[in-house]
């Protein structure tokens, strides 16, 4: 893949691919843009690598599931709600704001769970699918949504939402 | 079973509405595109630094080999010019020529190395 192709490739995809790790990121917008842009250099790196380009935003996905999984490895200490919260109010205020019961339930989920959800819901892929992003079995997929869905149930009851 | 309908038709209405505005895309392709130029040119480098140690190695291997050549050649020289200069000593014989083999050896090892060193890009002075 040249450079130009994959320039072509990511421009079409980038947009999903970073509001799929804002969400995940709880709307940190700007530690979600720094996990983009990692992994799309990631993806820079090993493109000659990939086999079947017409799954590159299935790829895509899957580096920047692994990368954000690094990462928060990486960040022992769990930045708390409120710190969120004030990063994203001095960014994007009215937004932050519209989303933010929903970013303090999405925090509360486990990551693989939010992860599954996420994909399931905002990007619309199917179990298999998630199971190959998230590298787990179909039936481990279709298990963390129900546990995912029964979490952000009880969570967003509690935000009367 | 109902209920488990309701709430995912819930869940589902909500990452609808989800339309979070992420920061503008020209700037992030730029700085991504800043990247890759970065790790284009690391690259670059990187394949041009290898192919220079390439060329000297083969150029010290050449250098070492003709040099050898010539100095083998030139072993009666050699163990002529050390005798004269150690005839105070009194060497056993077939010592001298044996120096004369261990300077050749050393000549040409000398000689590989110095093109090598010359060759192999620096800091200082690799301006590719």
């Amino acid at each position: 893949m040249t450079r130009q192709q994959f320039i072509a490739h990511v421009e079409d995809n980038q947009s999903e691919l970073r509001r799929f790790l804002t969400a995940l990121c709880c709307g940190d917008h700007s530690r979600a843009d720094d996990i983009a842009q990692e992994s799309l250099l990631k993806a820079f790196l090993s493109c000659d690598g990939l086999e079947k380009p017409d799954k590159f935003k299935a790829w895509l996905f899957r580096i920047a599931f692994n990368t954000y999984m690094d990462s928060c490895r990486s960040r022992r200490e769990t930045v708390s709600y409120d710190t969120l919260t004030a990063t994203a109010t001095t960014a994007r205020a009215d937004d932050a704001f519209k989303y933010q019961a929903l970013y303090a339930a999405l925090d509360r989920i486990p990551e693989r769970e939010r992860t599954a959800i996420l994909l399931f819901y905002m990007e619309g892929y199917q179990t298999s699918q998630i199971a190959d992003i998230v590298n787990v079995s179909d039936a481990a997929v279709r298990q963390m949504l129900s546990r995912a869905r029964t979490h952000l149930r009880s969570l967003l009851t509690a935000n009367n939402i | 079973m109902d209920n488990n309908s309701i709430n995912d038709a819930d869940i589902r209405a909500l990452f609808n509405a989800y339309r979070q505005t992420p920061s503008s895309d020209t700037d992030f392709m730029r700085r991504l595109e800043q990247k890759m130029d970065a790790i284009e040119y690391i690259r670059r480098r990187n394949t041009c630094t290898v192919r220079r140690y390439r060329r000297a190695m083969v150029a010290a291997a050449i250098a070492g080999f003709v040099s050898g050549a010539v100095f083998t050649m030139a072993v009666p020289y050699i163990e002529h010019i050390i005798q004269k200069t150690l005839q105070f000593i009194d060497l056993p014989h077939g010592v001298g020529q044996n120096l004369a083999w261990i300077a050749v050896t050393v000549l040409s090892a000398l000689a590989a190395f110095v093109t090598y060193d010359l060759m192999t890009p620096t800091t200082a002075t690799d301006k590719n």
